[in-house]
């Protein structure tokens, strides 16, 4: 039986896109959060550009998790 | 004055326009059913049509234009427009344009104008002017050096304010209807093209053995690189009978993945002696000795277009088993592949794979097999899943707040607070990014969210599903908004303005030295915003439902073991699902605000970012 490297990779691959995803929301909601607390009156504006950059950053997590699912038929 | 006060110039105009847009909407679409030549006879059909009335409106204005001799203007007019129509169409026949694309893209003219004709007469019974006014005045200002200056000009007087309204609602009205028939045609075209059809994820619902049987026919077996088989495998049996899964329910067999593995013999035998006889695909061009499984497509197939059809969709292959996830079955010692036949739907049994909750789809279905409904009807049902629950939730809008706002009332009660704060916060988030701006471009990016809210939560209702978890939804929705961004970028900063933008507004020669690198970045930049418009939606719904019937199918596999009753473990991933849910659609609809605003004339010195 063969042992098909997908199945490590998938996961691992989803992990470590997760993990970048991860520590870029981290950054950015504390760039936010700071600016925020610094300057409460510009909140709105802020958490506006802190959710379209969250998107961009989570996006890269979605794509990793489409190809998870398209790969899956190969495994 | 009866019905001529809206048969005048404006009203042509704008039958014009819609023709020219739902042309080219269409002719898309077409694109999928007969080709690139269908399509492109559709949208030379709807030009030709439109550039003619363009041409009979100059004609008609010349000739009542109170001046000698109309007889001749008359006549040299249609001898020039008679021939030279009849010239473009001989044209495109001999061009090999089908002819009866070309004819349907040539009436679409007249549907549109019957259409607009009806909806003002109907609109008018309702006691509503929609645009009238607006049509008079212009009427009344363009023409005012000829005779007919007759008694509408009280029109002109109040008409802006209605103007006003009656083109908010004409424009609500193009964007719902051209997200109406962007979200529902792609799959529906797909159709054509096999494995596509049979939608993404849910056709776990409706997984049928021979459906696995080409899939992996198609896909696995050309990876797989098992050896030790005695019989040679589907080979690439032409995928395109995967298409015909959709009614193909007869062939449901039971059994998930695992019990595949094992494979029952009995199974086994019962796939074997079909395939020879009754194989409909076995002269297809891969060359695959014996498709086992057979015979489950071939009672199918009463149901679909004949095999031919398909026959020449065998470059999608990789596409297909691409996008057939969980359906390849493995192979098992004996050398046979079983398909997998799938308890989709009701119970969450896990077969490895996406799982979906059954929806109220699939229980309709449920009931109707047992009642003899036709296998297409039932197919069709399927088919078009998605589109269903997009009209649901278009249904719902439009009942929700036609509802809220049939009589508006200063103080406001509760479905119309609910509506007018909903839509007051849009409207004031959106203004803080596109400004003054907003007003123009609130009715698209409000459909857009409100639209994409309503799908994404219908997946959160028992027996509710959420279009926006298929591919087949997402991406149209992200090519209206890449459209309508083009379209806005084209009218609003104009080609010259738009393409310096593409370039980077180079000012000084390092920014002319810039071009060759910034063109290309921004070429792409562009293409990838509907992509990564429509994955990210995708993606993150279809995670969340998947998660969702996930931990519902724990719930079921825990009863036995905690004293016969359910935990409900996927209860605090509902409440993830309402707020994710909630900021995906704000994140579609904002960065399509976000993408209108870097092409609005001022709006490109911030949020450069993508």
């Amino acid at each position: 039986m063969e042992m098909n490297l997908l199945g490590v990779g998938l996961p691992l691959g989803l992990g470590f896109a997760a993990l970048g995803s991860g520590i870029g929301l981290g950054n950015a909601v504390n760039g936010a959060m700071q600016a925020m607390g610094r300057q409460p009156e510009a909140h709105g504006k802020i958490q506006v550009s802190m959710i379209i950059g969250m998107a961009f950053i989570e996006a890269l997590t979605i794509y990793a998790f489409v190809t998870v699912f398209v790969l899956q038929a190969k495994l | 004055m009866g019905f001529s006060g809206s048969l005048d110039k404006d009203f042509l105009r704008r039958v014009e326009r819609t023709t020219l847009v739902l042309g080219l909407v269409l002719g898309l679409c077409v694109a999928a059913i007969a080709g690139a030549r269908g399509s492109a006879a559709f949208i030379t059909g709807a030009a030709i049509s439109v550039v003619n009335l363009a041409a009979i409106r100059f004609i008609v204005q010349k000739v009542i234009q109170p001046q000698p001799q109309v007889g001749f203007r008359l006549a040299m007019g249609l001898m020039v427009k008679v021939p030279a129509l009849f010239a473009i169409v001989f044209l495109c026949m001999k061009v090999g344009l089908p002819l009866t694309w070309l004819a349907a893209g040539f009436s679409l003219l007249f549907v549109v104008l019957l259409g607009k004709v009806l909806s003002t007469l109907a609109l008018r019974a309702a006691g509503i002017q929609v645009s009238e006014p607006r049509a008079k005045r212009t009427r009344h200002e363009g023409d005012s050096g000829t005779t007919q200056n007759d008694g509408t000009s009280q029109g002109a007087s109040n008409g802006t304010s209605k103007s006003a309204k009656g083109r908010l609602m004409g424009t609500a009205g193009t964007v719902g209807l051209l997200l109406l028939l962007g979200t529902p045609l792609l799959p529906s075209l797909h159709g054509k093209q096999e494995g596509w059809t049979t939608k993404f994820w849910t056709e776990q619902r409706s997984v049928l053995a021979a459906d696995a049987a080409n899939d992996l026919g198609a896909g696995t077996d050309a990876h797989a690189g098992t050896d030790a088989h005695t019989a040679p495998s589907a080979g690439e049996v032409p995928a395109d009978a995967a298409h015909t899964s959709d009614t193909a329910h007869t062939a449901r067999t039971a059994g998930t993945q695992e019990q595949a593995h094992t494979a029952p013999a009995d199974l086994l035998a019962q796939h074997e002696p079909a395939d020879q006889s009754n194989d409909p695909h076995s002269t297809n061009q891969q060359g695959h000795d014996a498709p086992p499984q057979e015979e489950h497509s071939a009672d199918e197939n009463q149901a679909t277009p004949p095999a031919g059809v398909h026959t020449t969709m065998e470059t999608e292959k990789g596409t297909i088993s691409l996008f057939n996830p969980d359906k390849f079955p493995k192979r098992n010692e004996h050398g046979t592949e079983e398909a997998h036949g799938g308890e989709h739907g009701e119970g969450h049994d896990d077969h490895g794979g996406v799982q979906h909750f059954p929806n109220l789809l699939t229980y309709a279905i449920g009931i109707m097999r047992p009642l003899g409904v036709s296998e297409t009807v039932i197919g069709y049902l399927e088919k078009y899943e998605n589109l269903i629950f997009a009209l649901i939730a278009t249904i719902i809008l439009g009942l929700l707040t036609s509802r809220a706002m049939r009589k508006p009332e200063m103080v406001p009660g509760k479905l119309q607070n609910l509506i007018e704060y909903l839509f007051g916060g849009y409207y004031e988030f959106v203004r803080g990014v596109l400004g003054d701006e907003a007003k123009r471009y609130i009715p698209f990016v409000g459909t857009l969210f409100f639209y994409i809210w309503c799908m994404n939560w219908m997946g959160l209702v028992p027996g509710g599903h959420s279009p926006t978890a298929s591919p087949y939804v997402t991406f149209p929705l992200a090519i209206c908004v890449f459209l309508y961004v083009q379209y806005i970028a084209l009218t609003r900063l104009g080609p010259i303005k738009y393409l310096a933008h593409l370039a980077g507004d180079p000012k000084d020669p390092v920014g002319w030295a810039m071009v060759p690198l910034m063109l290309p970045l921004h070429l792409i930049g562009e293409l990838a915003k509907p992509l990564s418009l429509a994955l990210r939606l995708f993606g993150n719904i279809m995670g969340e439902d998947t998660l969702l019937a996930l931990f519902a199918g724990l719930v079921v596999i825990a009863i036995p073991h905690v004293g016969g009753f359910g935990i409900p473990f996927h209860l605090p991933f509902m409440f993830l699902a309402l707020l994710a849910s909630t900021i995906q659609a704000l994140v579609f609809s904002l960065l399509a605000t976000i993408y209108i605003s870097q092409v609005l004339p001022h709006g490109h010195d911030e949020e450069h970012a993508h």
